[in-house]
C-alpha cells in the first residue's frame, strides 16, 4: 500500500526522522522482533532517547516466522568511554586550588545515580552545588550547600554562585541557554582563563559544543566522579565569605517573595507550592506540566530523594503533567504522585484523567488556575511592550466539573490551610483528587528572570530583594 | 571529507542527511556508493574545524552510522 496515498498514509519515519535516536520501519515479518529489541537497547544505551517503531499492517497480520533477520545498527558506540584519568588529574587540580568553584548538576547526573558521589565531592571541596532544570531531580534540597536551580527562572543564590565562580565542575549537561542566559559571556571568560569550566559528559557530541571548556571528560557521570573523588587531595583554599554571601541572597529572596506573597489577591504560587510541599511526604513524586508553575515549581519546589522531580525542560510541551504523572503512578503504585499543572498545560491533556479511574492511578492534580498562558504573557508584558495576544483564557471550562465528569473529588479551596489539609488529606489516603487554585495572572509574575540573551546577574527580582549578584571579594 | 558506511537503506540515508542539513558547512559533494548490503556515503564540506567537529559527533551518534572516518581521525 505504501506510496498510494491510502487512508491514514503518512510517512512516519521521515516525520520523525530528525527527532528520534531511532527509528525503523519493519519491511519483513521476521525483522519485527529483532527491530523491537534493538529499538529499546537503543533507546536506553548511553544517553537515553525515544525510538520509533513502524510496523506496517501487512507485517501485523504475518505469521511470527522461527528466523529473526538481523537490524544492522552499531549500538557498541553507546558504551560509556572510559574518563580519561590524566584530564581528570587536571580537573581534580583546578577544584582544589579553586576559590570558588561550583559543581553544576544536570540530568545526565539524575540518569546515571551520581547523586552520592556529587555530595562528596561536594563536602571534599566545600564547593556549592548548583543544578539545572532536570538536575534538580539529582540533590537533595536540604543538603546545606545546594544553591538549587540556576538558569532564566532559577534560584538568585544558585544564578550568583555560577557567575562568579572561577573553576565550574559542569556534569552531565548541555550548556542550555536556559541555564546560562549568555553562553557567549560564559565561552569569553573560559577562553580568557578567568574561569576553568570542567565538562563531564557521557554524550562526546556535547563536549565544546556550546562552550568549549578547559577540561572535557568523556564518559559516565558517576564513574568519573568517582574516580575525581579519588584524585582530590589537599586542603581546598576557599574564599570564606563567598558561601556567606550566597546564603545571605538566598536569604534576601525568601524574606521578599515571603512579603510579596502575604498580600497577594487569591494563592501565589510561591506560597502555595510551600504549602503543598508541607502536605506531601518526602518520598513524593512530583511532575509539572509548563508554563509559569513550572518555573515556580523549579524556584519553589524542594526535591528530598533523587528522582521525585519529573519535569520537560528542553522542548517544553505543554500537556506533560497528567500522562508523565500517570507514567509514575504506573511504576510506582506504593507512591504519592503530585502533578503541579497550569491551566492551559491542563487543558491539552485532561482527556488522560480517564486513566484515572480506569486503571486505578490516584493522582493529586493542582491546577494554578491563572486563566492565561501566563509565561508567555509575562515575556508579552516585558519583553513585547505589553501587546497581550492570544493569552488570556476564558473563565471556561470549570475544572471542578471536568473532575466530576471523570468521577474525581475536586475542591477549590479558600486559604493555604485548606489547601494543605485537603492534598494530605488525599495523599494519604491514596485517594484521587483535583485541586481548582485560583491564582490572580496580575500578580504571578514569575522572578528571578534572567532575561533572554542576559547574563545571570542580570536576573529581575522581587520588590524588596535588594541585593546584587556580582560578588566583590574585598 | 568525511566518509561513513550505512546500512543500504535510504531510510538510512535520510538520518544522515536530516543531521547534515542542521551543520553549519557548507556542502560540495555528495556521493553514495552501494557496497554489498551498505552504503558508503562520502561527503566533501568546507566549513571550520568547530563546526565541521559537531556535524562528526553528530553524525557518530547515529546507531545507523556503522563507521565514520574524517580525514585523519577514524571515530
Amino acid at each position: 500500500m505504501f506510496g498510494k496515498d491510502g487512508f491514514q498514509e503518512t510517512d512516519i519515519v521521515g516525520v520523525v526522522t530528525p527527532i528520534t535516536k531511532f527509528t525503523y520501519q519493519v519491511r519483513k515479518a521476521s525483522e519485527a522482533v529483532p527491530a523491537f529489541r534493538v529499538a529499546y537497547e537503543i533507546s536506553m544505551a548511553g544517553r537515553p532517547g525515544p525510538t520509533l517503531i513502524d510496523l506496517p499492517r501487512d507485517v501485523q497480520a504475518a505469521p511470527v516466522p522461527d528466523r529473526e533477520d538481523e537490524i544492522p545498527v552499531n549500538i557498541a558506540k553507546y558504551a560509556p568511554p572510559r574518563p580519561d584519568e590524566s584530564k581528570l588529574l587536571a580537573a581534580a587540580r583546578y577544584l582544589v586550588e579553586a576559590r570558588r568553584p561550583v559543581i553544576l548538576v544536570g540530568g545526565g547526573v539524575v540518569w546515571s545515580g551520581a547523586t552520592l558521589e556529587v555530595l562528596e565531592l561536594s563536602r571534599l571541596l566545600l564547593a556549592p552545588v548548583v543544578s539545572t532544570l532536570p538536575g534538580k531531580a539529582a540533590v537533595p534540597h536540604d543538603y546545606p550547600l545546594y544553591m538549587g536551580p540556576a538558569g532564566m527562572h532559577g534560584r538568585a543564590e544558585a544564578d550568583a554562585a555560577l557567575a562568579n565562580a572561577d573553576v565550574i565542575l559542569a556534569v552531565g549537561t548541555r550548556f542550555s541557554d536556559r541555564t546560562w542566559g549568555s553562553l557567549d559571556v560564559l565561552a569569553e571568560r573560559v577562553r580568557s582563563g578567568r574561569v576553568k569550566l570542567i565538562h563531564i559528559d557521557i554524550d562526546r557530541s556535547e563536549l565544546g559544543k556550546n562552550v568549549k571548556p578547559t577540561v572535557e571528560v568523556a564518559g559516565d557521570a558517576r564513574e568519573a566522579l568517582q574516580r575525581l573523588v579519588k584524585l582530590v587531595h589537599g586542603a581546598p583554599m576557599r574564599d570564606q565569605k563567598y558561601l556567606s554571601w550566597l546564603l545571605e541572597i538566598r536569604r534576601k529572596y525568601e524574606e521578599a517573595m515571603s512579603e510579596l506573597t502575604a498580600s497577594t489577591k487569591a494563592f501565589h504560587p510561591w506560597r502555595a507550592l510551600k504549602a503543598i510541599r508541607r502536605a506531601a511526604p518526602r518520598d513524593t513524586i512530583a511532575v509539572t506540566g509548563v508554563g509559569a508553575h513550572q518555573m515556580w515549581a523549579e524556584i519553589a519546589w524542594d526535591v528530598y530523594e533523587p528522582g521525585t522531580f519529573i519535569t520537560s525542560a528542553g522542548l517544553g510541551p505543554m500537556g506533560f503533567c497528567i500522562p508523565a504523572a500517570l507514567g509514575a503512578k504506573l511504576a510506582a503504585r506504593d507512591r504519592p504522585v503530585i502533578c503541579l499543572d497550569g491551566d492551559g498545560s491542563f487543558q491539552m491533556t485532561m482527556h488522560s484523567l480517564a486513566l484515572v479511574r480506569d486503571y486505578n492511578l490516584p493522582i493529586v492534580v493542582v491546577i494554578f488556575d491563572n486563566r492565561a498562558l501566563q509565561l508567555v504573557k509575562q515575556w508579552q508584558l516585558y519583553i513585547y511592550n505589553k501587546r497581550i495576544i492570544a493569552t488570556q483564557l476564558s473563565s471556561r471550562p470549570d475544572f471542578l466539573k471536568i473532575a466530576e465528569a471523570y468521577d474525581i473529588d475536586g475542591v477549590r479551596p479558600e486559604s493555604y490551610e485548606e489547601l494543605e489539609r485537603v492534598v494530605m488529606r488525599a495523599l494519604r489516603r491514596d485517594e484521587p483528587l483535583i485541586v481548582d487554585l485560583t491564582v490572580d495572572s496580575e500578580s504571578d509574575i514569575v522572578l528571578p528572570w534572567v532575561k533572554p540573551g542576559e547574563w545571570l546577574t542580570s536576573a529581575m527580582l522581587p520588590p524588596g530583594a535588594d541585593v546584587k549578584l556580582v560578588y566583590d571579594s574585598d | 571529507m568525511i566518509s561513513i558506511v550505512i546500512p543500504r537503506s535510504l531510510d538510512s540515508l535520510g538520518r544522515v542527511i536530516a543531521v547534515m542539513r542542521r551543520a553549519k558547512v557548507d556542502v560540495v559533494q555528495v556521493r553514495v556508493l552501494a557496497e554489498g548490503r551498505t552504503y558508503r556515503v562520502c561527503i566533501e564540506l568546507n566549513g571550520t574545524h568547530d563546526n565541521v567537529s559537531w556535524l562528526v559527533a553528530k553524525l557518530d551518534k547515529l546507531p545507523e552510522v556503522l563507521k565514520i572516518d574524517a580525514g585523519d581521525r577514524e571515530v
